[in-house]
């Protein structure tokens, strides 16, 4: 275990009477890293994010923080920040004491603490608030109070559960960027919880799906877009078409596949047996329309403006729909009723099991 | 609309009349000239105040009465936030079982309470002591604390704790820096109930008490069964003044806290 990894999980574990809630999870977090845990809700990733906080205890398994098991820790022994989703400031305390806090709880010398608590405000972009009780503010505006606490210690790493989850849409996205930017300027280490697939693509340098308790597949943002390794991966995030066909072919990586609409080809990303059901994923943005007699055939059911791009919809001829995106300022082609042939490169197509 | 809230008006003022008058009865003949209880007083002195406080024996009850009255509400509100924070807070076995116990001598008739004291202190020579009067008065005054106290509890947001932990609280740093302070307002409200409650009560006095040791509410039921005098009236009165102060005290506390927060 090298000491570049702030975090280490090994075969952590832990069930809730019969239900699995987390599954032999081993996962590294390198220092300075933001490391985000993406998946639906039941899929254990709170849970790990509380048992690395220690207010849960794993049934089995290690966590290392700095290189030392935090097993016998209590959470307030540990090195860690914790953000949480709603705020959770002390109502009873202003902004200046809540930041204050775990200077205070630390024994830190008066001065100090004014120091580093007028530094955290800065940091957070909320100086002159000081003075003002948590519910005299706005949501975001308490979102960064938290943030101040839990950074104003220095902690070796920032836990942060669904932080933006209460805010509404515009407000959230500008605090991702807060965040990021906090980040990048403090060099901390971050476990970010999150269900939602932008979120985690926006901020994370790492992301790890988390589904039924494992880690489905763990990269960087653009791994996991480009080239999901399971089915699950590829339709939790971004827009995906999945077209189900039977696989003819797998050679070098690459799976031929016939579907009713016609033969395709994608790259393989998990075993697949010759004769067998599969389902290809692709990006409504890497399908282009073909010359005829090549590709999958199907006509245009729909042809949607947003703003940026067109979005046509082409139903296929199992029934399926599929989606192709076509930058606006490229040659608009067919209208709805129009019969089209669809294809992409076989890197950009993936193609599971099932 | 308008007769409705003329007949409330009314009500309610036939109400307030109908609590109220026997006090003012009470406190008008502590100020009476005349040797027995007659309303109205054919004058006002201030005679029966005079014999009150030159009276050994009701200035001793009143001592008395505060000796058991600040350590049993003191040690009812100390025991009582401890006893309903473990309850609600931690994941004890049993906790509705034990919780239903400390209510207990709200339910089960006053006598009753009295009378197993009184068998227990006798094999513990507590019966006349003061010891064994605060023990049995903090028993009593147990329940409304706990009743307000983890009602509180169960209000307040669990999670601050947890929070305050992650952030270097050790359990009790998180309890007095964080908890408590959010349920200061239910503890103190309690402790004023209790020593209202304790200043007044009868029963178990009446049963561990002694004629050295003997709370102002024995010694007035035993005056009340000899012949009295208005001095009865006097003592009503300073026990009634007390308890309004308390109240006020309470009221001014509230009013203060929600000015703040507001």
């Amino acid at each position: 275990m090298s000491s570049a990894n702030v975090l280490a999980l090994q075969g952590v574990s832990k069930r809730y009477g019969t239900q699995v809630a987390v599954d032999a999870l081993d996962l590294d977090l390198r220092t300075g890293e933001f490391l985000t845990l993406l998946g639906p809700s039941g899929s254990g990733k709170t849970t790990t994010l509380m048992m690395v906080a220690g207010l849960q205890q794993p049934d089995a398994g290690t966590i290392m923080l700095n290189g030392a098991s935090v097993a016998d820790l209590p959470p307030y022994r540990r090195d860690i920040g914790m953000v949480f989703q709603h705020y959770a400031l002390f109502p009873h305390m202003t902004v200046r004491r809540n930041v204050g806090f775990p200077l205070e709880m630390r024994r830190l010398p008066g001065q100090e603490i004014t120091r580093l608590v007028d530094d955290a405000l800065e940091l957070v972009r909320l100086p002159g608030l000081g003075g003002r009780l948590p519910k005299e503010l706005s949501g975001g505006q308490q979102q960064r109070v938290a943030l101040a606490r839990a950074l104003v210690y220095r902690p070796a790493l920032l836990l942060m559960d669904e932080p933006l989850g209460a805010l509404d849409r515009k407000l959230r996205e500008q605090l991702q960027l807060e965040i990021k930017r906090v980040h990048r300027e403090r060099h901390i280490s971050v476990l970010y919880v999150t269900h939602d697939q932008e979120e985690a693509l926006t901020m994370s340098d790492r992301i790890a799906v988390f589904n039924h308790g494992r880690i489905e597949q763990l990269g960087t943002p653009e791994e996991l877009y480009d080239q999901p390794r399971t089915r699950f991966v590829a339709s939790f995030i971004g827009d995906t078409n999945l077209i189900t066909g039977r696989a003819v072919s797998a050679t070098n990586g690459v799976c031929e596949v016939e579907t009713p609409a016609g033969r395709l080809r994608a790259t393989t990303r998990q075993a697949v047996t010759v004769g067998e059901t599969v389902t290809v994923a692709v990006r409504p943005e890497r399908v282009s329309f073909a010359s005829q007699g090549e590709g999958l055939g199907g006509v245009v059911t729909d042809v949607i403006f947003v703003g940026t791009a067109r979005k046509y919809v082409v139903r296929l001829a199992d029934g399926t729909e599929c989606f192709v995106l076509r930058q606006v300022g490229q040659p608009a082609v067919g209208a709805i009723g129009a019969t089209v042939q669809l294809c992409w490169q076989a890197e950009h197509a993936s193609v599971f099991a099932g | 609309m308008r007769p409705w809230r003329i007949l409330r008006a009314i009500l309610c003022w036939i109400v307030a009349v109908w609590l109220l008058a026997p006090l003012v009865v009470v406190v008008v003949i502590s100020f009476s000239s005349a040797p027995f209880l007659q309303f109205p007083p054919p004058g006002f002195s201030m005679r029966w105040y005079g014999q009150l406080f030159s009276t050994p024996a009701w200035t001793n009850s009143l001592l008395v009465s505060v000796e058991i009255m600040i350590p049993a509400a003191a040690f009812a509100t100390v025991l009582g936030t401890a006893a309903s924070y473990a309850l609600v807070r931690g994941r004890i076995p049993g906790a509705n079982l034990i919780m239903a116990c400390l209510m207990l001598p709200l339910i089960v008739p006053g006598m009753i309470t009295a009378a197993a004291l009184f068998g227990i202190y006798r094999g513990l020579g507590l019966n006349g002591t003061l010891t064994g009067l605060i023990i049995g008065h903090t028993v009593l005054c147990l329940p409304y604390v706990v009743a307000t106290v983890s009602s509180a509890l169960r209000v307040q947001d669990a999670r601050l704790e947890q929070v305050a932990s992650t952030l270097g609280a050790p359990p009790w740093a998180a309890f007095w820096h964080v908890t408590l302070p959010l349920i200061l307002p239910a503890v103190v409200s309690s402790l004023l109930v209790a020593m209202i409650l304790t200043f007044d009560e009868l029963i178990v006095s009446l049963f561990v008490s002694s004629a050295r040791v003997r709370p102002v509410a024995v010694q007035m039921w035993s005056n009340l069964l000899g012949d009295f005098d208005p001095t009865i009236s006097a003592i009503a009165s300073v026990c009634f003044l007390l308890a309004l102060l308390v109240l006020l005290a309470d009221l001014a506390l509230r009013a203060g806290r929600s000015s703040r927060i507001a």
